[in-house]
Parts: structure tokens; sequence; C-alpha cells
């Protein structure tokens, strides 16, 4: 195990630099002179020589490089030239609120995933596997932006239950007031993934199903309850819930445009609120952080892997 | 990872004259009623919506004094906040929508599979950094990818095409390279090499016509992610710019019609849905004709 997570912690060493110096290199890689794209196009050429100086542009370009990622570590992400607040703190002033809808939307996608795939795999052929199939066939095809139009079509104007606009309230502030805001989105967030999480636990369960324990629990007089909740469920789930890990970071991903269908303020409005107004030390920063929380979320999901079926560790 | 094959090159040659061929495939994938039956739907969709544009180039962008209207006889899908028919606009999309996907996908295939060759083929320092690279474009979900592309190239339609395209890349470069570490030690490379075949001909005649299957069934599903993934830039914003209907854009506008006219929100979702369904059936019949295992719910992290 030891010699698995020193292999993989040397993997994962190059990729972040590798992240690093391209979420760096954004600002060369635009049209134009990164001094200009700061100060904007009517800046004056005092200006831009003076950010030109500030930015240190005029160094060679490893100085540079060095420099941002000297203050990026430090957690200095520079500061947003629209409001002129600090990259870290606009950051830090959003990530509850995404934090809070990501956990939401996890509880969705169990809630939802688990019994719509153990239906389909203990009843395949009754009409409630048969519905579940298809729903499962249309899980992957309906985008999350268009899942929450859905949802606030049926249940913010038709039947007027949930906001169609969220706000952040802290789940410990207002548990109640949390849900009732945070429910809509987590719901279309989590659904997508929940129908995949769906596919796994059918699959894992009807495997366990055929297994020998499984039928010694029957011969020995257990009821089919017991049978499927004691026995199978608990073996069928492992595989299932750990593969579950893997779908938070897509879900991070579908975070960006379930927040701004919902208008929830959270990182994912603030992302998009950067790239409308081509902020870029904001796009940097919140982009370097998203990167790595993916890539910590990896290599974390790997080792769970490896420590879970040691066949991994050797090959 | 690498299997020399010991089959005798008699019974091979007999394996592949059985169940290759091109024929014998598209055969095969024909028996398969509900994949030839989205093919079929899918090439009737481009066709009409090319001829459309073609015939009557005004129909999508053409306004009238009927706004937000619900579907009728005279608009069957409804009109928009401008008047303009909702169902000519979906129809007109539907080409955009698919070239763009088709497109991003075959910049994907083309840099992932040259990737993934070189990278497979001579392994060492290149196949490393080759597959680091990989292995960041793979740890970000596809949509951040492409934003960040664009953002950079700024947006127009060749720009969504390669961003989308470069979130997709590592897809193919992984396929690319596992099965050219399958075959790299098979016994017809090695008698291509003994023959004095160089590098780049062992590679492009010897190696890839044995990995076509796969890339295909990939090149198909990556198109339905790609799907999603235009639609989602759309929606922010940064997609295929107007006057270019775009369902994803439609989407973005109908949000602030939803009282009016609820049907503008309903359209464009179920044009994107079914349009990501018949992809996916296509993949999955080829996948079957081809006899290969494709990663289909490499689907799953597109949104």
């Amino acid at each position: 195990m030891r010699a698995y997570l020193l292999r993989r912690l040397v993997q994962f060493v190059p990729v972040l630099a590798l992240a690093t110096v391209v979420i760096w290199a954004m600002i060369y890689a635009l049209p134009g002179n990164p001094a200009l794209v700061v100060g904007g196009t009517d800046a004056t050429p005092e200006q831009l020589a003076a950010i030109t100086a500030r930015m240190g542009l005029d160094r060679p370009l490893p100085a540079q490089f060095a420099t941002w990622l000297g203050h990026a570590v430090r957690g200095d992400m520079g500061s947003s030239f629209i409001s002129g607040r600090s990259v870290t703190s606009l950051i830090a002033d959003r990530l509850p609120a995404t934090v809070q809808l990501a956990v939401l939307a996890m509880v969705v996608v169990i809630l939802v995933g688990v019994p719509l795939g153990m239906a389909a795999a203990l009843a395949p052929r009754s009409w409630l596997g048969r519905l579940v199939n298809v729903v499962l066939a249309f899980g992957l095809a309906v985008p999350t932006f268009w899942l929450g139009i859905l949802l606030i079509l049926a249940l913010s104007i038709q039947f007027n239950l949930l906001p169609a606009a969220s706000v952040f309230v802290p789940i410990w502030q207002d548990p109640f007031a949390a849900l009732q805001n945070t429910v809509l989105p987590a719901l279309a967030l989590g659904i997508p993934p929940a129908t995949i999480t769906a596919r796994f636990v059918a699959a894992s369960m009807s495997d366990v199903m055929e297994r020998d324990f499984v039928r010694t629990a029957r011969a020995k007089g257990a009821s089919e309850r017991v049978v499927v909740v004691r026995h199978a469920l608990r073996n069928a789930l492992l595989p299932a819930v750990t593969m579950t890990g893997v779908q938070l970071g897509h879900l991070l991903g579908g975070a960006i445009v379930v927040e701004v269908v919902f208008t929830y303020p959270g990182l994912g409005r603030l992302l998009y609120s950067a790239l409308s107004s081509r902020d870029y030390a904001l796009i940097q920063g919140i982009v370097l952080l998203a990167v790595l929380i993916f890539l910590v979320l990896n290599m974390a999901i790997d080792i769970l892997y490896a420590y879970l079926d040691p066949r991994i560790r050797m090959g | 990872m690498s299997t020399p094959s010991t089959e005798p090159a008699t019974v091979a040659a007999e394996r592949v004259r059985r169940d290759g061929g091109v024929v014998a495939r598209a055969r095969r994938f024909a028996g398969d009623r509900v994949a030839l039956g989205s093919l079929v739907i899918l090439l009737v969709l481009l066709v009409a919506s090319g001829l459309l544009e073609w015939l009557r180039p005004q129909s999508a962008t053409q306004t009238s004094a009927d706004l937000l209207r619900a579907p009728s006889f005279d608009h069957l899908l409804g009109t928009d906040e401008l008047g303009r028919d909702l169902g000519l606009r979906l129809l007109v999309g539907a080409r955009s929508s698919l070239e763009v996907a088709f497109g991003s996908a075959l910049f994907g295939l083309l840099i992932g599979v040259a990737v993934g060759l070189v990278g497979g083929y001579f392994g060492r320092w290149i196949d490393a950094v080759f597959m680091r690279m990989m292995d960041l474009l793979l740890a970000v979900p596809m949509l951040l990818v492409a934003l960040v592309v664009v953002v950079m190239l700024g947006p127009s339609s060749i720009n969504v095409v390669v961003a989308i395209g470069v979130a997709s890349v590592p897809l193919f470069a992984r396929l690319a390279r596992a099965s050219v570490l399958e075959v790299r030690e098979r016994d017809y490379v090695a008698a291509a090499k003994a023959m004095g075949a160089g590098s780049p001909d062992v590679m492009v005649k010897t190696i890839l016509p044995n990995i076509v299957g796969p890339i295909i069934v990939q090149f198909v599903v990556t198109s339905a992610s790609a799907v999603v993934v235009a639609a989602s830039l759309s929606f922010l914003g940064l997609g295929v710019p107007p006057p270019a209907p775009t369902w994803g854009a439609m989407l973005h506008q109908a949000q602030s019609f939803l009282f009016d006219n609820p049907w503008y929100g309903v359209f464009p979702g179920i044009a994107l849905a079914i349009t990501v369904l018949l992809l996916d059936r296509i993949g999955k019949g080829l996948e079957r004709a081809f006899g290969t295992r494709g990663a289909l719910d490499a689907m799953a992290g597109s949104s």
C-alpha cells in the first residue's frame, strides 16, 4: 500500500505543476498585451507602464511565473479588477454556498439512485422495473440546466411550492429556509448523476443476488426482505457508493450551469460573472481552486479503490 | 498489458474474414432496429434542417407580431419573444448543434489518436509527458476545460469546436494508446518491422487499421457529450454567437419568459435530449457491430 501511495503521489505532482503553468499562462495566451487586459482599452500609456511594472511584465517569464506561484501558494491570487476586492476573499464568501449545494445534491444522488437501482435489479420485468429502465435511459440525455428549468416550471410556476430564484441561507442558521432555497438546485444537480449511480447499484445488485451467500441465506429460511437488506444490499452498495465518489467531481462541474439557472450565489455563478466581465484574476483563482479540488478528489478515489481492492495496487 | 498473440496466422486470417469486413459489420449494425432507426431519424433531421436553411434562409430569424404564443396551427411549437417560430428555429438549430458536435469530436479524434499512437508506440518519456497532460484534461470536467479554452480564444463557431475538441482529446488518446499497447507486440507488427517498415509506417498502416472500430464508437459517444457541452456553453453565453439559433441560447432566453410561454422552456430541451438519445443508440449499435466495449458511460461527466 505504501508503494502505491508513493507512486500515486509522484503522478499527482507533475499534473498539478502542469495545471498551474496552464492557468498562469492563460493571461498570456490572450490576444494583446496583458497590461491592456488588466488596464482596459482606455488606459493611458502611463497607466499601462505602471501596470506593466506592477505586474512585473518586464521581467523574464520564469521569474514572473515564480512570483505568481509564490503568491498563489500563500493564498494571494491578486484582486478582481471589477470590484477591487481580493480574489481569495471573494472565493471564501461563495465557497460555503457551493459546498452546501454539493452536499445536498449528493444526498439526492444516494436517495434517488439507490432505490431506483434496487428496483431495476430486483424486479426487472415488473412495470416498476421497466419504468425505471426508461427513466435511466433518459437520465443521461437530459442536461442539468434543462432539468433545472423543468423543475422551475413544475414546482415554482405551476404549484408555487419552492422559489425559482434561490438565495443562500446557511443550514445551521435556519434549516427550513435553507432547504427551501437549496432543494431545487440540488435536485437539478443530483438527479442526472443519480441515474448513473442507479445503473451501478442495479449491476452490482443483480451480481450479488446470484452469489452463493445469498443462496445460503435463503436456504437457511431467511425472508426475502432480510436476504435483500441484510445480506445482499450491504455487499452491493460498497462498489456503487465508491463510484458515487467519482461523480462528486462531475457534480461540481454541473454546478456552474445549475447555479446560473437558479441564480444561486455560489462559486459557479461567481465564475460565470467573472467570465462575462473578463475578470481574469478571478477566473484564474476559481479555475485553480477547481482544478486542485478535482485532482485531489481523483487521487483520493484512486487510493480508496486501491485500499478496497488489493489487485489495483499491483497493476 | 501487451499479450503476444499465440493464434496461428491462418486462424487469425479466418477470424478476420468471418467477422471483420465492412459489409459484415454494416449488416450487423442494420440488424439492430433501434440503432438503424436512430441513424435514419438523425439523417432525416439533418437533411430537413439543411433544406430549410437553403430554401427559406429567413425562417429562423423572421420576426412576427405573434409574441410568445403557445403551440398552434400557425406556429406548431409556438413563438419566442420576438415572434420567431420556435419549431423552425429548433430545426435550424439541429444542424449547428450537430456540426459543433461532430466537428469537436473530429478534432478530439485527430489530436487524441495521434497523441495516443505516438505515446503508446514510443513509450518512455514521450508517453509519460503526454499521459500527464491527458490526466489533467481528464480530471477536470469537459465543461470547465471548454469554458477556459473559449475564454482564451474568444467565442466564435470555430473556437467552440476547438474548445470542446480539446476537452475530448484524452478520451481518444487513452483509447488509442491502450489499443497500441495491446497490438504492439503482435506477430504482424513484428513482421512489418522485420520487413523494414519505419515507425510512421507501422503506426499508420499496420496498427491504425486494427483500432478503427473502438475509435468510431468513441467518436459517436463523444459527439453525444459534445451536444450537451455545446448547449451548456451557449446557455452561458459563450457558445456559437447569435444570430445563429442554438438550443442552449434559446433555453437561456426562455428563462425570462417562463410565465408567458412555458413551452419556450420545454421544446429546446426536448430537441437536445432526443439528439443525445439518438446518438447514444447509434453508439450502442456500433459498439455491438464492432464487438467493442466502448466507454458509453463516459457520458456521465459531460454536463
